[in-house]
């Protein structure tokens, strides 16, 4: 799961001057300036942000819907187009745990475009939520495809996946670190 | 006074009286509610709904049972136009790599699938009408009756105590009629491919539009999908595509090398008529288990009926049984065809099925029609089992 550093962008709309003749309607726009928010995608021009487009599915949820249960097999990931999304885990009373609270512009459960194992925390929608979903088999069509673009698109997720591990292990030599206090303390 | 029980009251506490029973009521009609009481019927909307759906579908299954008879030519020209495209969508996608247009990408395969048909029918049709009368003229009694003495000296030449007399004027007969029957038949279906040229045009469209758009398509049918069985929708129907596609092209590549080595034997051996019979056998082998036989019958046929040498007969049992030796050892295992594996007496079932509904189509359609099937059911298990369907 992503935050993002600082509000997310917001496309702008000069009815002046605004280009009348664009054929996009105003719903893929949308989709692009979301996708333009997405680190994912922020080495990609237009026209190759336009191919993604072409894959992508906008769902609607409501509030309290369930986008994916824990333990189901992973299919994809999801950007927050306008809405909130709580990530949560269920503990063996079924007591709900929200692990965190994301909103527009940020994406989860993008492990799931790598291989299908279970979903590791449930997804649902905290308020009505318009949400965008890139999923596994149309990533590996578009990499038989067009191999260049896909992998472009693999070498950032990569980083991003990099990046979790480099916080998570200074996450986890904090922790040591505080135990190894303690133990002092103790 | 209504009670609202929706969802907990059981049944039998659905009708309830407005208003008690008077206490004084007589003891026979005691328990029943009294001539001025009112029932009120609490219908809750669960029941209300499952009761629409099941009535909705009803409707839509007595429609299809009214509507399949009557578009039965679509439905064959639409699985056929599904089915090439599943085989034909690697060959696009392979242009796609090559920074070709996917419109640019589909026209040129379709246009090398019409230069290699309109090929095969201007070298196929001189010779089909050519070898149609010569085997009318094999069809001559005269001519029969040669081939069966001929047949019979061989036979008494090589066990001499079989007896001869036993193949009289009527059996000769009988065998001239059935083997008369059995390959007009298998000439009528490779003419039939052939005169098949309008609604191959028809088909032709729906795989270009299938091919160009068929993405879009599958994107607009699946959006259509409750978010509750979205994913699962997905990852089912991709994995059917996938799973379909494999054992189409499987059985296509098996087929066409199956079909070169047996025109190739049969040419080797000198049995007349030997492209069509090794065409034949190639496409028989898309049926498993009984395809081989099948394939091999026209060819035995011909060479008893052109020569009545038993040699020939056992040297073409020998090339067909070595043809699905290398089909079995070499050609299946890489290409991995058998991926989708359907019980013997399924296959027997499915193909009766297919054959008494659509002819020679029927049973060709039958058996990657019946694993399309088989291969939805079981992924539809697995959605069931792996995916948690209510809230």
């Amino acid at each position: 799961m992503n935050r993002e550093n600082g509000a997310p962008r917001t496309a702008t709309k000069n009815p002046l001057w605004g280009n009348i003749f664009r054929r996009k309607s105003n719903t893929a726009e949308d989709v692009l300036s979301t996708l333009r928010q997405v680190p994912l995608f922020s080495n990609m021009n237009d026209s190759e942000l336009r191919e993604f487009e072409k894959l992508i599915h906008q769902r609607h949820f409501k509030a309290g819907e369930t986008i994916f249960w824990e333990g189901e097999p992973g299919v994809g990931m999801y950007i927050i187009q306008h809405g909130a999304v709580a990530i949560c885990k269920h503990s063996r009373n079924d007591v709900r745990e929200t692990l965190v609270r994301l909103h527009d512009g940020e994406f989860f459960g993008e492990l799931a475009l790598l291989d299908e194992s279970p979903r590791s925390a449930s997804a649902i929608a905290e308020e009505n939520s318009r949400i965008i979903g890139l999923f596994r088999p149309d990533l590996f069509g578009l990499l038989e495809r067009k191999p260049r673009l896909g992998n472009k698109f693999l070498f950032q997720l990569a980083l991003i996946i990099g990046e979790r591990l480099k916080q998570t292990n200074t996450e986890i030599q904090n922790l040591r670190a505080q135990l190894e206090r303690s133990e002092v303390v103790l | 006074m209504m009670a609202k029980t929706a969802g907990k009251t059981p049944r039998a506490a659905r009708f309830q009286p407005l208003h008690a029973p008077p206490s004084g009521a007589p003891p026979l009609l005691a328990g029943l509610p009294a001539a001025d009481t009112k029932i009120v019927l609490v219908l809750d909307r669960k029941l209300l709904r499952r009761a629409a759906r099941t009535m909705l579908l009803l409707a839509v299954l007595a429609g299809l049972v009214w509507l399949l008879p009557r578009i039965t030519p679509v439905l064959t020209m639409l699985t056929t136009a599904l089915l090439l495209t599943t085989a034909l969508d690697p060959l696009v996608t392979f242009l796609e790599n090559r920074d070709l247009p996917r419109t640019t990408a589909v026209v040129f395969v379709l246009l090398l699938a019409l230069l290699v048909g309109l090929i095969l029918i201007r070298l196929l049709v001189p010779v089909i009408s050519q070898e149609v009368q010569s085997l009318a003229a094999a069809m001559d009694a005269k001519a029969f009756e040669q081939i069966i003495t001929r047949l019979k000296g061989e036979l008494a030449g090589k066990i001499p105590l079989l007896r001869l007399q036993a193949i009289d004027e009527k059996m000769t007969a009988q065998l001239q009629s059935l083997v008369a029957g059995f390959l007009q038949n298998a000439f009528a279906f490779m003419l039939g491919l052939l005169s098949a040229a309008p609604n191959a045009v028809l088909v032709a469209f729906m795989v270009f539009f299938l091919l160009k758009d068929g993405r879009p398509l599958k994107k607009a049918l699946i959006a259509s999908v409750p978010n509750r069985y979205f994913e699962m929708a997905l990852l089912i129907t991709h994995k059917m595509t996938e799973q379909l596609s494999r054992y189409l092209q499987g059985q296509l590549l098996v087929a066409a090398a199956v079909a070169g080595l047996s025109v190739l034997a049969l040419y080797l051996l000198q049995v007349p008529y030997y492209f069509f019979i090794g065409v034949l056998a190639g496409l028989a082998n898309v049926i498993p288990y009984f395809g081989p036989i099948v394939g091999a019958v026209p060819a035995i046929l011909m060479a008893l009926l052109h020569t009545g040498s038993l040699n020939l007969v056992l040297a073409i049992v020998i090339a067909f049984a070595t043809i699905q030796l290398i089909e079995n050892i070499f050609i299946s295992p890489y290409i991995t065809a058998r991926s989708v594996e359907l019980h013997p007496l399924a296959i027997l079932v499915v193909i009766l099925i297919g054959g008494s509904l659509l002819g020679m189509w029927g049973m060709l359609l039958a058996v990657p029609v019946a694993s399309l099937m088989k291969v939805t059911a079981e992924l539809l298990i697995w959605g069931v089992r792996n995916y948690r369907l209510s809230d």
